[in-house]
């Protein structure tokens, strides 16, 4: 993929589950009727036997693919982040985590991606559900070589996953350094930190550049392993003490920002977290665009609250530390 | 003695140590689902005596006959008849629900492996089977997959968009049997969500349907015997059955759903259940 080009993880889907399927025939392909958003016409027309679907009934998909695991199949189950989350959580716990069953799943379109349609088809909450559901391993690609890393981590080990995406093309944010770890550092400035997740983290790499000529060097982190978070990404936060931003398309509860925070806890470490995200309301109409920076999250808006925050950082961890 | 009705008396017989195995069960474990277990007890002697083989539960093997007990409340029952294939000890049954134990309050397939699927959040169990049929037919496996259902669980929305699809598949392999005990947890089906008739609505949605005594021994063999006719449909046998089938006083009481037994209330059952 052109590091240049922007690439929609949808689609970046698409080619990957073609690559992966070529060498694992356990690999089949469900979907709920959105097949057009999942981008899996070409598997389906490729391996129609290893292709089933289901029609609108989420709940059913996710129970079907439970027994399709238990027939030796590793079922990738497709449909948008909120219907998937939100309808059949439920039978993702019961039907695949409990029995501990070898399902993939991938929640399109999510955050508030759907802008013009509303906080029904958005999902703010996504990340949450499956985090806190035991044994589910959590992805949350901040681009197409982040996705393929996911799906590649997902698919080769046993067990259930889930894997957030975005709709729109997004820039590649990985640049040279590359990493098996579940986070990279995307850029490394003098002064403050900035966590975030998913292809938000162009934005606030936009904002970052932005920032530097005004003289403010930031530190951004893209997670894409949300769950389980790794001890070395203490060591990029701060092993005495810490003090950081997490940006995130996602409600200020239950995502990246609560799991960061779960994880400096069992590390004792003290911290303080700046949670620049969707402030526990649902989403609503507008362009995607628009409605990221009514919520602050993108543009001017995700600048103004970064800035502010890090003058404020800069007192506080002369403080702490 | 006829073949048939040599099997028919030893399927009686492995009911009827059933039927005083989830007594005892739910006894020690002072608490469990008694009514809802013994009304399945003749249909689970019938499949697993004759379609389940206990060397291949827990196996890898998938070219086989799979059982998914979708009312998972009714444990005691499908640890009963495990014990009775010698899948599990019987010594292991007085275990049921206690803290480390193998046999949960609903089956947990992780603990226990000759359970072969995790249930007990209801109407899930027709989508699991649904799967792992349609997923053996792309393998060219042979084997059915039985799940047995309640039919107070048709109450659940997914049930029904589990019928769809597999009517749609034509999952030839797949047997889905209700037992239709008549009662719910709140009460008789009939007065909290009357879904009758029953088969009417299967066939429908492309199944074959053959209504049963789901007491009756010869019925129920004679019926696993219909479903494996090659037709390109799934079969759902409708079993009617009485809710604590086994005991007098417990039979057709919505009470005994879920009810632990006294002590006496355990002798008189279990003097029935001997009783020559």
């Amino acid at each position: 993929m052109n590091a240049d080009s922007k690439v929609s993880l949808r689609d970046a889907f698409g080619e990957i589950v073609m690559q992966l399927a070529v060498d694992d025939p356990r690999l089949i392909v469900l979907d709920a009727d959105l097949s057009q958003s999942t981008r899996t016409a070409v598997f389906r027309d490729k391996y129609p036997d290893r292709y089933l679907n289901v029609g609108i009934a989420e709940q059913n998909m996710v129970s079907v693919a439970a027994g399709i695991a238990l027939g030796g199949g590793v079922p990738l189950v497709n449909t948008f982040a909120a219907f998937l989350t939100r309808r059949a959580a439920d039978q993702i716990a019961m039907s695949v985590a409990y029995p501990n069953l070898d399902v993939k799943f991938f929640g399109f379109h999510a955050g508030v991606n759907l802008g013009e349609d509303g906080a029904t088809q958005q999902s703010v909450e996504d990340l949450g559900i499956m985090r806190v559901i035991p044994g589910i391993r959590v992805y949350s690609p901040c681009d197409a070589r982040d996705l393929s890393w996911s799906m590649r981590k997902a698919i080769n080990s046993h067990g259930p996953t889930y894997v957030r995406l975005a709709r729109f093309p997004s820039p590649a944010v990985l640049g040279a350094e590359d990493s098996t770890l579940g986070f990279r550092v995307l850029r490394r400035g003098e002064g403050s930190i900035v966590l975030t997740t998913g292809t938000l983290a162009s934005e606030v790499l936009d904002a970052a550049e932005h920032l530097a000529g005004e003289g403010v060097e930031l530190t951004v982190i893209g997670v894409r392993q949300i769950k389980p978070l790794e001890l070395e990404l203490v060591e990029q936060l701060g092993v005495r003490a810490a003090s950081f931003a997490v940006v995130e398309e996602h409600n200020v509860h239950g995502g990246l920002a609560d799991a960061a925070s779960e994880l400096l806890d069992r590390c004792n470490v003290p911290h303080r977290i700046e949670r620049i995200g969707i402030p526990d309301r649902f989403g609503e109409s507008g362009s995607p665009r628009a409605l990221l920076e009514h919520l602050g999250l993108a543009g001017d808006a995700l600048i103004s609250r970064l800035q502010q925050w890090d003058r404020s950082n800069k007192g506080h961890v002369d403080v702490s530390m | 003695m006829t073949l048939d009705s040599r099997i028919t008396a030893r399927t009686v017989e492995f009911a009827r140590q059933m039927r005083v195995d989830i007594l005892q069960q739910i006894f020690e474990a002072g608490s469990g689902h008694p009514g809802g277990s013994m009304s399945c007890a003749d249909l689970l002697a019938c499949v697993f005596t004759t379609r389940i083989d206990p060397t291949a539960l827990a196996e890898e093997r998938l070219d086989r006959n799979h059982f998914i007990m979708s009312k998972g409340h009714a444990a005691p029952a499908l640890y009963a008849a495990l014990a009775g294939i010698g899948a599990i000890e019987r010594s292991e049954l007085s275990q049921l629900r206690q803290l480390g134990s193998r046999l949960q309050g609903h089956p947990d397939r992780t603990r226990l492996p000759a359970v072969e699927m995790s249930t007990g959040s209801l109407g899930q169990g027709l989508s699991v089977g649904a799967g792992l049929s349609w997923q053996m037919r792309r393998q060219g496996l042979s084997g059915a997959v039985y799940v047995l259902i309640g039919d107070g669980e048709l109450d659940e929305g997914q049930v029904w968009e589990a019928i769809a699809l597999s009517g749609v598949l034509r999952l030839d392999h797949l047997v889905a049997i209700v037992d239709a005990n008549g009662i719910q947890n709140d009460g008789r089906v009939e007065e909290i969500l009357d879904l009758r008739p029953y088969p009417q609505k299967f066939q429908a949605f492309g199944w074959r349907v053959k209504e049963i005594d789901g007491q009756d021994h010869g019925e129920i063999l004679a019926a696993l015997e219909w479903a494996e006719a090659e037709q390109p449909q799934p079969s759902m046998i409708l079993a009617h059955t009485t809710k604590g089938s086994g005991v007098s006083f417990m039979e057709d009481q919505p009470a005994w759903h879920s009810h632990s037994l006294t002590d006496a209330q355990l002798s008189t059952a279990l003097a029935e259940l001997t009783a020559p």
